[in-house]
This record gives structure tokens, C-alpha cells and sequence, in this order.
């Protein structure tokens, strides 16, 4: 187990190295110089020339690659030009709300969603099938975002039963547990979205197919023929199996996840990775928005490892080579 | 030979209403997209001074915060949509024939490096790539074109691989082999057509995909300002929500009918090219 962790760390090493040189090229091949690209384009002359001497870019271009991942490995990703503040330690921030609002809206639509599927394909063929069915293709189709915006007009301006801004309520004071509550209040209508718009229909699909491929098993026909109760075989053998393979799937699907979360992010003010995104898009904070390329790699890359080695401990099956 | 092969797919294809309703919208949008010029009331980008009209007789859509014509500019984003779900889709398309061919049918290194390669792209957020492209090299609608098409040929070359990979072993792809065919005619002609359909699917859901990926890009105001396109509405919606409803109601709903039938017909195709779904397995139901 171990040495299947290690290897896994190691194998992360070729992707951020990918990521970096992207970055790295883009900058290059883009028009203009790459100086005033990471000094922004309002920058003094002195600034400009400071920021060519402090990536290099006066030297060989072998040299500047390599300067560049030694500063990358100091956890030098420049400075943000919108706030004049290390761009690694602003992403830092940003993580924990994004995080949140992931985890949260994974967990609910893993539940619902296998659930919705098993459902599904129980009941194969029939109206109800079909109606989940459609019912998911339709939301799947949605823009996520447009999705977030209908909610907060019906939900937020309308109905006025839920925030359609930020995380918290500042001018509400609240600390302890008022606070939690007022945390979840403003997270409840981005969970909705992500989770209604963009995750569920996933997993109601693939619960769905590999429920019906388990049920086509012999360990099915065996207990069937056991004399098991239809409910019984369902739940505690079928179901039981057709778990696994959507976990791997959602290990998959992270960097999926992540960008439907920036988008929820961006609607619903949401102060996570997103928002952040769309305002470095907004002031042409080129730094930034590099930065945010290789941290959100590098999360999609550890979080698909922790999904690996959760799979490794609930499938026995699994070997580790 | 082929006209009979149509006609039987169709016929199977008829059983399955959500396909033929996915059809009948993508006919409606190519109608809307090609007669954009005589049905669309009004110019798409004449201002008038009629800001923030809500929907009424004269603009049935409304107008937008420029006094523009919502309805006729759904109407023209209909051109856009489609130009950019066809033009990725075929991009990714050849790209991932071209470069999945090759290590399923030659295997060895190529294929190793391929499923190495494939495994890095799949951590890639490429949503954040594409965006961090688009907003140094800028929006032009055929460049994000490009780009995005760019970023989804990897999921159709896993596919061409492993239908290489299945039929290459093939007695009839042996006998071509075995009576001196090249390696191009192998694969353009017995390979190809016959394991071409699940990549046919991926591109159906990809023409979807990449329609509402240049709404995102709109969205975060990385649209091309200079077409009228339905991500390009939404991004003007999302600040007058308060105000005026419409203005992203309409757009977004066009948006999701378009994918939405994109989607149905994908299912659709795999309905009557895959057997296995049309078998009743498993018997679940009792």
C-alpha cells in the first residue's frame, strides 16, 4: 500500500511538470512581451524592467524555463497585480470556500444521485425510468451558471427566502453557531446548483448502467435463487456493487467538478477559487490567473490520488501494482 | 446498399421518441440559424431607446439594456451556437481519429506515451487552461473555436484507440494486412468504418459540450464581443438580474434546448448502434 501511495506521488510529478511548461509557453507564444504580460499592462517602465530582471527574461530561454520552476518550487508565483500580494498566498485563501462548496455539493450528489439511478434501474423501462431519465438530460444540458441565475431570481429576488450573495451576512454580527448557520444559509442555493445542473445527472447515469450491469451478474441469479426477497438482492448485493465504479468515475470527473464550481462560484459571489478567477479575468491579472492554473491541477491531481486510495480500501478486489 | 443501411437505421431510431425529439429541435435551430435574416424582427444590434422593456407584443423577448431586441438576438445567437458546436466537434473529431488510430493500431512506445499522456490531461482543469489562452491571446470566436477543440480531442482519440485496438485482430483487418494493403488503407477502410460509431456519439455530446464551454467563456466576459451569441446575452443579463428577468431567461433556456437535443440525438445514435441497450437485461423490474 505504501509503495502504491509513493508511486502515485511520483506519477503526479510528470503533470504539474506539463502544467508548468504550458504556462510557460503561453506566455511566450503570446503577443507582446512576456515582461509586460506579467508586470500588467499599466505598469510603470522601472516595474516592467524589475520584473524582466526578477524572472530572467533578459536570458536564454533554457534559463528562464529553469528559473522559472526554481521559483515556482520556492512557492514564488509573482505577485498579483490587482493586490500587490504574493499570488500564492491570495489562492491559499481562496481554497477553503471553494473546498466547501465542492465537498458538499459531491457528497449530496453522490447520495441522491445513486440512489435516483438504482431507482432507475429498478425500475427499467418504466414511466418512472423514463422520466428520471429526461428529467436529468434536461438539467445536464443546462448551463450551470443559468441554472444559479433562475434560482436567485426566484429563490433570492423574488421569494426572497435565500442570499443571493457572498458566504456570510456581515452586517448580521453573528459568531458561534449563528454563524455556522448563516454559512449554510448562503451556501444552500450554490449546492443546488452545482449539485442539480451539473453532478447529479452524472451520477443517476452511472448508478444507473452499472446497477443494470450488475443485475445481469450470476452472483444475482444465485441469490435470486436462494430465495432472497427482490429487495434484498437489490439493495444488499446489487446496489452494494454497483457502488464502486462510481467511485472511480468521481475520481474522474474531478477537474470536470472544479470548473463547474468556479462557475456557481462566479454567479452566487461565492468568495472561493472561481470568483477570484473571474475577477483576475476582469483586471487582466495574468499572474494570477497562472497561478490558478497550476494550484488547480495540482488539487485536481491530489484529490484524485485520495479518491484512488479510498477505492483501494473499499474494493478488496483491487491490487496494487 | 448504403440508402437501404439508412433507412434501417432510421426505422430503429424512430422507436426511440426522445431521439426523434432531439431531432426535430436541431432541425428547428438549423432553420432558425440559416432564416436568422427573415424571421428575427428587428437588427440584433440596433439600439433604440427603448431600455429594459419587458416582454410585450412588440418585443416578445424584451429588450435589453441597449434597447436591443432580445428575441431577435436569441434568434441570430442560433448561428453562432451551431457554427461553434460544429466547428469544435469536427476539430476534436479529426484530431482525435488522427491521433488515436495511431497508437491503438501501432501500439508499443506510441500507445504507452498516448496512455500516459491521457491520464495527465485528465487531471488538466482545462476550463482554467482555456481561459487563461482567451484572455491573453484574446476572443476571437474562431480562435476559441480552435482552442476548445484543441482541449476535447483527447476523449475521442481513447475511444478510436480502444475500436482499433478491438478490430485491428480481426480476421477481415488480417486478411487486408495479410494481402499487402497499407497501413492508411487498413485503417481508412476497414477499421474505421467499422468501429467509427461510438466516436460519432462522443462528437454528437461534444457539440453540446462545447456550446455551453463558449457560454461559460461569454459568461466570465471572454465572449467575442463582436457576434451576437447567447453566452455574450447572459453575460449582460447577470447584471440587471434585478431588473430585467428576460434578458437571461430566453437566452439561457435557447442555450439549454440546443444541448439538450444535441444530447438526445447522441443517445439516440447509441440506441440504435449499441444492441445491448435495446435488449431488456437484468430483470429488475419484477
Amino acid at each position: 500500500m505504501g509503495e502504491y501511495v509513493i508511486r502515485r506521488i511520483l506519477e503526479m510529478i510528470p503533470v504539474v511538470l506539463i502544467v508548468i511548461v504550458f504556462n510557460f509557453t503561453i506566455v511566450h507564444l503570446a503577443p507582446g512581451d512576456p515582461a509586460v504580460i506579467l508586470a500588467g499592462e499599466r505598469a510603470t517602465a522601472e516595474y516592467v524592467e524589475a520584473t524582466r530582471k526578477r524572472y530572467g527574461l533578459d536570458r536564454p530561454i533554457h534559463e528562464q524555463l529553469i528559473l522559472y520552476l526554481m521559483s515556482l518550487m520556492r512557492g514564488d508565483f509573482g505577485d498579483s497585480l490587482a493586490y500587490h500580494r504574493p499570488v500564492l498566498e491570495l489562492i491559499v485563501e481562496k481554497i477553503p470556500a471553494t473546498l466547501l462548496l465542492v465537498l458538499t455539493s459531491q457528497l449530496v450528489s453522490m447520495v441522491l444521485g445513486t440512489l435516483i439511478g438504482a431507482l432507475s434501474a429498478k425500475k427499467y423501462g418504466s414511466r418512472t425510468d423514463r422520466l428520471i431519465s429526461f428529467t436529468s438530460v434536461i438539467l445536464y444540458s443546462m448551463p450551470v451558471f443559468w441554472f444559479g441565475l433562475i434560482l436567485i431570481l426566484v429563490f433570492g429576488i423574488t421569494l426572497r427566502w435565500f442570499p443571493i450573495w457572498g458566504i456570510t451576512s456581515p452586517e448580521m454580527q453573528l459568531s458561534g453557531w449563528g454563524q455556522v448557520v448563516d454559512i449554510l444559509w448562503h451556501l444552500f442555493l450554490p449546492v443546488v446548483t452545482l449539485s442539480a445542473a451539473y453532478l447529479t445527472p452524472i451520477f443517476v447515469r452511472l448508478s444507473r448502467s452499472s446497477v443494470m450491469e450488475v443485475m445481469k451478474e450470476d452472483f444475482i441469479m444465485a441469490a435470486r435463487a436462494k430465495g432472497l426477497t427482490e429487495n434484498v438482492v437489490f439493495f444488499k448485493h446489487a446496489l452494494r456493487n454497483a457502488l464502486l465504479p462510481t467511485v472511480t468515475q468521481a475520481g474522474l470527473l474531478l477537474g470536470f467538478v472544479l470548473s463547474g464550481a468556479l462557475m456557481t462560484e462566479t454567479v452566487f459571489g461565492w468568495p472561493g477559487l472561481g470568483r477570484f478567477m473571474y475577477e483576475s479575468i476582469f483586471r487582466r491579472d495574468y499572474p494570477t490567473l497562472m497561478g490558478l492554473f497550476i494550484i488547480t491541477s495540482v488539487c485536481v491531481a491530489v484529490a484524485s490520488l485520495i479518491t484512488d486510495i479510498v477505492y483501494a480500501l473499499l474494493d478488496p478486489r483491487v491490487v496494487y501494482k | 446498399m448504403a440508402a437501404s443501411k439508412l433507412v434501417s437505421f432510421l426505422r430503429t431510431y424512430k422507436q426511440n421518441d426522445m431521439a426523434v425529439l432531439g431531432l426535430v429541435i436541431l432541425g428547428f435551430s438549423c432553420a432558425l440559424a440559416v432564416l436568422a435574416p427573415v424571421i428575427s424582427p428587428y437588427d440584433p444590434f440596433e439600439q433604440t431607446n427603448k431600455l429594459f422593456s419587458p416582454p410585450n407584443l412588440e418585443h416578445p423577448f424584451g429588450t435589453d439594456n441597449l434597447g436591443r431586441d432580445v428575441l431577435s438576438r436569441v434568434v441570430w445567437g442560433t448561428r453562432v451556437s451551431l457554427l461553434f458546436g460544429f466547428g469544435v466537434a469536427g476539430i476534436s473529431l479529426a484530431l482525435g481519429i488522427v491521433l488515436g488510430a495511431i497508437p491503438g493500431y501501432f501500439g508499443g512506445l506510441v500507445d504507452d506515451l498516448f496512455s500516459r499522456f491521457f491520464e495527465i490531461y485528465l487531471m488538466i482543469p482545462t476550463l482554467v487552461l482555456i481561459i487563461l489562452i482567451i484572455s491573453i491571446f484574446g476572443t476571437n470566436l474562431f480562435f476559441i473555436m480552435i482552442i476548445v477543440g484543441v482541449t476535447l480531442w483527447p476523449s475521442n482519440a481513447r475511444i478510436t484507440r480502444a475500436q482499433v485496438l478491438a478490430l485491428k485482430s480481426r480476421a477481415f483487418v488480417q486478411a487486408s494486412v495479410g494481402s499487402g494493403a497499407s497501413h492508411l488503407r487498413v485503417i481508412f477502410t476497414h477499421i474505421l468504418p467499422n468501429g467509427i460509431y461510438p466516436v460519432i456519439v462522443n462528437s454528437t455530446l461534444q457539440m453540446g459540450n462545447a456550446i455551453l464551454t463558449e457560454a461559460s467563456l461569454s459568461f466570465l466576459g471572454l465572449g467575442d464581443v463582436n457576434q451576437v451569441s447567447w453566452g455574450q446575452i447572459l453575460y449582460v443579463a447577470q447584471f440587471h438580474v434585478k431588473t430585467a428577468w428576460w434578458m437571461a431567461v430566453f437566452s439561457g433556456f435557447a442555450i439549454m434546448m440546443l444541448v439538450l437535443c444535441f444530447n438526445l440525438v447522441g443517445d439516440g445514435i447509441n440506441f440504435v448502434m449499441n444492441p445491448r441497450l435495446r435488449r431488456r437485461t437484468g430483470d429488475a423490474g419484477s
